[in-house]
Parts: structure tokens; sequence; C-alpha cells
């Protein structure tokens, strides 16, 4: 049976040919990447770098934010929480005694994080951790019973985060604030965190758990019913996502150095889901590419909340706030009219790659 | 020896309506046993509650694996990693997936590499990927599907999606099957293949399969004994000669046809 | 703790219900018939309370007109929200939905945000609802009883819409089952467009005695409130009506006792709507009044 011709034929086809030279491309990829994040850092001025810095933790965020929303299909509205969770924790970690000193002038920090202080690894991690022990306290009595409620559950999980960040002034500081955070994030760390996540999830979902996640996304009775554990499943992609955005919260706190309980509005949350939704909720290329395409285009658009001089004839005064009332348009616009976003649910292969180059143009591997 | 599946006094309600009344049913290791009857007459219920895909009113399901396990209350992952897999009336493949990811997928459950294993690229888990494949592919060849193996689910025949369905409860390695209605919708040499199909996996996997069908010549042709549910109560049992000649059996779906024909 | 105090407590507490339960029944109705979590109920709400704060202040209506042609607004508002943005989406995958209903709130907010500006407007508190009662030793707003009132005559009139006429029990049977609806010759879609303007009227009642008991308005002001009305219809029952008052009865309640009891609570005040929310799909994750429904 095993000889049968046909046989080694379609198991080749599967396996999509040559898994070396495939690791190899991607290896000189992220050479190439890395060497010209190395001269952007070298020579590129500070805005630019901070916003390069911004694309690669938006890239952390869309990907595991995609990976419970895009790939296991369970609407989840958690980011800003988590990220919340993970810049609180880990600057508290990495802030020293002296600084928080400093910092909590209402009330003394509490003993037991007053004399706390961790170098920045360490400190990323405790951030993811948090983020992922709190996804957990949620998932289990949501995914247990009804999946749909996820999604208040996170919102209001987002809000209570606030409050509490708000009211627990010998932890948090209240809404003082944190002020004076090392900026230990440079472009090694944002990528690194990048690339970490991109290869973490993208090796999961080609996996056999990824295909258990898609099963429950499509079908969650046919799943079941083939001895998958569908709350297992939500619970470890959420979860997984909650571990990937604390820690992108982690770095943030350590790019902009200050943090307070109003900069984790829902705000970030809604661009994130912009970003899933116009890459293709479900494929992982789309959400790198839309969270690139994202960062500057929001850049750009700060232009319409500020006054604009057309032909120095007349001067258009700015709308402040017209910058969400678009994003709101192009959600519910996408959501309408264009479902598939730019990749719909295709990743990118190299397989595709080269076959642009050699003509034989096959279309990207689908799901 | 004790039955491979029992169930006593089975009764599933949906508020005032009695879809399954006291149901009993005993299975015995190896048997081909067809559950016939008009249509809403509470086939597919039973099945859901064989399952786990819905909650008995009251009753009790018992399954011999090494013991007997009591099955109500079970999620349906669960009763499925003891043994019970199913196919669905009306097709419940993932169609944007590959014909052999769909197959796959019905592996899943039993995979022993935790979930950081793939990630981490351990040889363990590529052990279990490739026994995965090399079984998929396997099993597609016993149903003539190994051409189709990269094919979309989706894309496929409707006679194709049935036998793609059963080869991934199949993959799921039962002792018991259960299929829901498998031959309908397909032609006459559909049907005849899918026959065939399924007295040979049944030798070679020694299985025990329940069947729900409509088709008389598939039921007659197959099935060594018949059970009749008409309005979830249990009518007739036994062999199909004998439910052949069955006046109460006869009555029931006379009445199916005329209220067809009205 | 007085009695006193405790029926104090407990008045207002109703009064808050009152207003969490108004809104809670369109959440639940929607829910119960879509299986669509409306994430822009609360901002609809918010929107009902510039229709009556401009039909008051612009336009001169008396407070009571003003109130009616706000509730039609509302009630237009949200069926325009459901044939523009909801019915596309159908047949769609229920997330794309949910996306849409996340899309149109932050939409609603901002674009209020801009043309009304961030800034509190201070909202007219009608003549009648100024008086502050005494009986025996509790004082109350008159305003709180007659929220309590207006709410229960409400709920007379859910009943009977819900259980009395033909577009109730067709809203009853589309909650059981969407599909053979539309086999009774019912218009599927007449129904949800009921359901979502019906939904709305009451959002926009609730809005509006939200508005005088502040009293003001702003243009985020849908999203707590919206929030806890939907625990409140968890907590009740999803999908049933009256679960969705008692639901928001409830919570009113507990939530000015804790304070009462707990001041030094009173900053996490809202963080409480949510942990009850996450002991109820622990516990009894159908409700008060909910019923186990087979899938």
């Amino acid at each position: 049976m095993k000889d049968d011709i046909r046989f080694i034929r379609a198991r080749q086809r599967w396996s999509a040919g040559n898994r070396r030279r495939n690791t190899i491309l991607t290896l000189i990829a992220v050479g190439l990447l890395c060497g010209a994040l190395f001269l952007a850092g070298r020579f590129a001025d500070e805005y630019h770098i901070r916003i390069l810095n911004m694309v690669a933790i938006y890239i952390t965020l869309a990907v595991s934010y995609n990976l419970i929303n895009g790939i296991t299909g369970q609407f989840s509205l958690e980011p800003n929480a988590f990220v919340a969770l993970g810049a609180y924790s880990a600057s508290l970690m990495t802030m020293t005694p002296l600084e928080k000193e400093m910092n909590f002038i209402i009330d003394p920090c509490v003993p037991w994080l007053a004399h706390v202080c961790v170098p920045f690894l360490p400190a990323i991690i405790i951030g993811g951790l948090t983020a992922a022990i709190f996804a957990l306290l949620m998932g289990f009595p949501v995914f247990r019973v009804r999946g749909d409620y996820l999604a208040i559950v996170t919102l209001g999980f987002g809000e209570v985060i606030r409050v509490v960040a708000n009211n627990m002034q010998t932890v948090t500081n209240g809404p003082l604030g944190l002020k004076g955070i090392a900026m230990y994030t440079d472009l090694r760390w944002t990528w690194g965190l990048a690339l970490l996540t991109l290869f973490v999830i993208v090796r999961l979902v080609n996996s056999s758990y990824g295909r258990a996640l898609k099963a429950i996304r499509e079908n969650e009775l046919a799943a079941e019913s083939m001895g998958i554990n569908s709350f297992r499943h939500k619970l470890l992609a959420f979860t997984l996502a909650a571990f990937f955005e604390g820690m992108a919260g982690a770095m943030l706190a350590h790019l902009i150095t200050t943090i307070s309980p109003m900069l984790f509005t829902f705000f970030l949350t809604f661009n994130l889901l912009i970003i899933i939704v116009l890459g293709g909720l479900g494929s992982l290329t789309g959400s790198v590419i839309a969270a690139i395409a994202f960062t500057w285009g929001s850049e750009l658009l700060r232009a319409v909340e500020e006054p604009t001089n057309v032909f120095g004839w007349f001067t258009i005064p700015g709308i402040p706030g017209m910058r969400m009332v678009i994003f709101a348009v192009i959600l519910i616009a996408a959501m309408l009219f264009w479902r598939e976003g730019i990749m719909g649910r295709k990743e990118f292969s190299w397989q595709w790659f080269l076959g642009l180059f050699s003509g034989k143009h096959k279309g990207a591997k689908s799901i | 020896m004790a039955p491979l599946l029992e169930t006593r006094n089975l009764t599933m309600r949906f508020g005032g309506l009695t879809a399954v009344d006291n149901f009993d049913l005993r299975l015995e290791q190896g048997e081909l046993v067809g559950l016939i009857g008009p249509n809403g007459a509470g086939k597919t219920t039973v099945f859901n509650m064989l399952t786990g895909r819905l909650r008995p009113s009251s009753g009790s399901i018992t399954l011999q694996t090494d013991g007997p396990v009591e099955l109500v209350g079970l999620k349906p992952n669960r009763i499925n990693r003891l043994g019970i897999a199913r196919t669905f009336q009306n097709i419940q493949l993932l169609p944007e997936m590959s014909v052999l990811e769909n197959v796959m997928m019905a592996w899943h459950g039993r995979l022993k590499s935790p979930f950081w294993a793939p990630i981490l690229g351990l040889p363990s888990y590529r052990r279990e990927e490739e026994a995965m494949i090399d079984g998929s592919l396997e099993l597609l060849d016993r149903v003539d599907l190994l051409e189709l193996a990269d094919a979309e689910a989706g894309s496929l025949a409707y006679g194709q999606q049935r036998r793609l369905e059963i080869v991934r409860a199949l993959a799921t390695r039962p002792v018991l099957l259960l299929l829901d209605e498998p031959a309908a919708g397909m032609n006459p040499n559909e049907t005849n293949d899918l026959m065939r199909i399924i007295t040979e996996i049944r030798k070679d996997f020694s299985l025990t399969i329940l069947v729900i069908e409509h088709d008389m010549k598939f039921v007659m042709g197959l099935c060594e004994r018949l059970i009749v549910l008409d309005h979830g109560v249990t009518i007739a049992k036994g062999l199909p000669e004998e439910i052949r000649k069955n006046e109460q059996v006869i009555t029931a779906y006379l009445g199916e046809r005329r209220r067809a024909a009205d | 703790m007085t009695i006193h105090l405790f029926l104090q407590q407990l008045i207002n507490g109703l009064g808050l219900g009152s207003l969490y339960g108004l809104i809670a029944i369109g959440y639940t109705m929607v829910y119960g018939i879509l299986r669509l979590i409306n994430f822009a109920h609360g901002d609809v709400m918010m929107m009902s309370t510039y229709f009556a704060f401009f039909g008051i202040s612009v336009f001169a209506l008396p407070w009571w007109a003003a109130a009616l042609v706000a509730m039609a607004l509302t009630a237009l508002l949200g069926i325009t929200i459901d044939q523009g943005a909801y019915r596309p989406l159908r047949r769609a995958p229920r997330i794309s939905a949910l996306i849409t209903a996340i899309g149109v709130s932050f939409f609603l907010e901002n674009v209020s945000l801009v043309v009304f500006g961030s800034r509190p407007r201070p909202f007219f508190r009608p003549e009648m609802f100024r008086p502050i009662w005494h009986f025996g030793g509790i004082t109350v707003l008159s305003l709180t009883v007659y929220t309590i009132l207006i709410t229960l005559g409400l709920l007379v009139i859910v009943y009977v819409v819900v259980y009395k006429t033909r577009m109730g029990m067709a809203m009853r049977a589309v909650s059981k089952d969407m599909h053979t609806v539309p086999l009774m010759g019912i218009d599927l879609n007449r129904v949800i467009a009921f359901t979502f303007g019906f939904g709305s009227a009451l959002a926009a009642i609730g809005g509006i005695l939200w508005a005088m008991k502040y009293p003001q308005i702003e243009p985020l002001m849908g999203i707590i409130p919206g929030l806890k009305a939907f625990v409140a219809a968890v907590l009740g029952g999803i999908g049933n009506v009256f679960g969705a008052v008692l639901g928001g009865f409830i919570l009113g309640i507990t939530e000015i006792m804790l304070v009462a009891f707990w001041p030094e609570l009173s900053g996490y005040r809202d963080a409480f709507a949510f942990l009850l929310l996450i002991l109820v799909l622990i516990f009894r994750p159908t409700g008060i009044m909910g019923e186990d429904l087979p899938e």
C-alpha cells in the first residue's frame, strides 16, 4: 500500500516540497530585515525610529489579536486591557525603589512592590504572564458557557482595568500614573518581540493545533464531534494572545516612559480591530501588512485634525476627533463591502513568492 | 457479555414536545443496525443524545469500553474520545480546508504533543504529524479520495463529501460509528459504492454501526437488525424481513406518504 | 444601618435599576432574536438625550413633546442602524455583525464628540421632577419615584406588546427558531425592524430620565450604562424582557447598597457589574429567568 505511487505523490504535494529551502529563504529575509533595521537605527531620525518601533509593536499586537479573533473566530475586545496590564506590571518591576518613592507622592507604594527592581527582560516576561493569568481567569468562565459573551466580558474588563488603575493608589499610583520609566525599548527589542510573536504563532497555526483552532472557527459542532476539546483550545488561543499582548504592553511602557490609566483606552483595541479586519480576519500575513500600512496611514491622517492650507487661498480648520470618525467609517465599510480584506484567509508562502518570478502563478495557499 | 452500547429509558423533551420517548437500545459488538422512521420521528435526536450534543431529559446511556461508562452529561469531544464517531445528516465538513486537512483534524483529539512541541519543532511532534499524514492518506485511499487530498473539501461532489465525512469519522478510531443518512442525495451507483465501502470498513476496523437511512434498498440490503421510530416512540424492532411486514410500520410510513402527497 | 437608611438606599437603587432595566430590554430583545450583542445600544441611548436636548433648547418644545420626538427619532435611528449596518450581514459569519456593531458604537460616540463637543451640557429637569419628597425619614427626589412608576407602567406595555400582539408573538417565535418563522408567513425583516425600534424607544426613555437625573449629558455617557444594562440582561436571563428589568433592579440596588455599606469601595463601583457578570457566567449562565434552550 505505502509504495503506491499516487500515495507518495499526494504526500509530497502536501508537504509543499522543500522545507529546507523555505527555512533558508526565511532566514535570509530575517537577515535583510535586521540589516535594514540596523541602518535605520544608525541613520534615521527620532521621528521615524519611533514609527518603526510602533510598527513592530502593532505587528505583535495585531498578530496575537488575530489568533483569537481571526484564526479561532472568537470575538474579543481585550488588547487594551492586556496591554495596560503588561505595561503596568513590567514598569513596576523595572522602576528603582528611588523612582517609586518619587512617583508615589500621594500614598507610598505598597511594601512588597516598593523594593522590587528587576532587569528589563524578566520584567517583560512578568508583563506577559500577568496578562496571561488574567486571560485564564476570564476565559475559564466565558468559554465554559457562552463564548458569545467574550466580547462584552473583555470590553468590561478594559473598563475595570481603568477603574482599578485609577483607584489602587498604592499599587498603580492612581490617576497620576507612572513617570520616568527607563527607556529600555529600542528597535532590537520591539522587532525582536515582533519576530518572536510571528515565529510562535505562525508555527502554532501551521500545526495540528492550528487546524483544530480553524476547525472550531469554521464548525464548532463538527470539531467537537471529532474529539477536539473546543474549550481548551479557545482558552489556549486567548491566553497565548494575552501573553504576547502583555509583553507588547511592557515594550510600549518602556518606549514612551510615562503611563497613566487614560492611555489604554478602547481606541487601541479599535485600531487593532481595523488592522486585522483590513488585513483579513484569519490571515497573519494580512495582519502584518495592515499593521505597517495602518501605522503609517494613521500618522498621515493626523492632517485632518490640523488646519490645512489649500493653495494659499484659504485654510480649512482641522477638526479634532475627526480621525476617530474616519476609523469608525473604515471599519464599518470594510465589514459591509470588503470583508475579505487584503489577504482574506490566505498566507504568504515562499512557494507562491517564487511562483511570481517563474511565471507559474498558482496563488497563495488558502487558510 | 454486556452489550457495547445500551440505553435505558432515553427521553428527550423540548418544552411540551416529547421528541424521543423511552428509547431502549442494545447494540452488540460488531452489529450493523438500522434506525428508521418517518421524518421528524426523532432519529437524529437519538444520535445527538448519544454523541453528547443534546443532554437527555432522562434516561441513561452506557458504553462498554474497558468497563461500563455512563455517557449522559459528557461533552461531545469526550464521547468521541471514548469511541463513538458520527456523520451528519447535513454534511458538516470544513469546506475551506483541504480534504487531507479535514481528515487530519480528526487526529488532533489523540495528539500527545503539547502545544509548544510544534512551536519548538520537537521530533516527537514531527513523528506524530508524519503518522497523521500517512494514516490520513491511507484512509483516503480506502474511499477513493486519495487523488483529491489537496482539493478544497467544499469543492467535492456531494457523494464524495459524504465519503469524506465517513473517513473523517473513522480517523478518530471509533468502536461505534453512527451514520446519519449516509446515502441521502446519492444516485444508485453512488449508493452501491457506499454500501460496499461500509461493508469493507466495518470488517477491517471491526466496527459496530448504527445507521439512519431512508433508502429502503440500502437499509434492507445492509442492516442486520432494524429499529423503527415514529413520533419519538419505538414502534418496532426486528429483522428487516419482519419489519417489512409489520403493520404498524407500514401505517407510519403510509401516513408519511399521505402527508407528503397533500 | 437604620431601617430608614435602608429604605432610602432601596428606593435609590430601584430608581437606578429602572434605568438599567429600560436600556437592558433593547439588548435582550435584539440578542434573543439575532444572537447579536448590539454594542451600539448604549450610544443609541446617548443620542436620544441629545435629540431631547436640542428639542428643548433649539426648537423650544415643551419637555414632554421633546421627549416624544426624541423617542421617535431614536427608534428611527435604531431601525436605520439595523437596516444599514446589520441587515447586509445576516448571512455572514456572526463575528462580522459583532465587529460592525462595535464600529457603529465607536462611530456614534466620535461623531457626537465632533458635532456636540466633549464638554458636558446641562440637561433640563422639568418642574414636576424637581421637588424633594419626604416619607417619614426618607428623602426622595420626585424624579426617582416617577422613574420607578414610569418603568413599571412601561413594563405593562411591554407585556402587552410581547404577549398580546401578533408582532410580539412573531418576536418570540423568531427568538425560539429564526428559520421556521418565514414559513409561518411572518416577514422576518419587519419583526427585526420592530424589535430595534421598540428597544431603542425604551432606551430613549431610559436615557432621558438618566439625563434628568444627573442632569447633564455628554457623548460618552452611554458606554458605562450600556455595559451595565447588558450585565442586567444576562443576569435576568438573556432574551427575557422581564428578566432584563429584574436584572436591572438587582444590579441597581446592589450597586447602591454596596457603596452605602462600604463607602471606601465607591471608586470601584463601575467594576462591580463586571464582577457580577463573571459570577453569573460561572454559577448561572442562563440567568435568573432564562430557560435552557436546545442548540
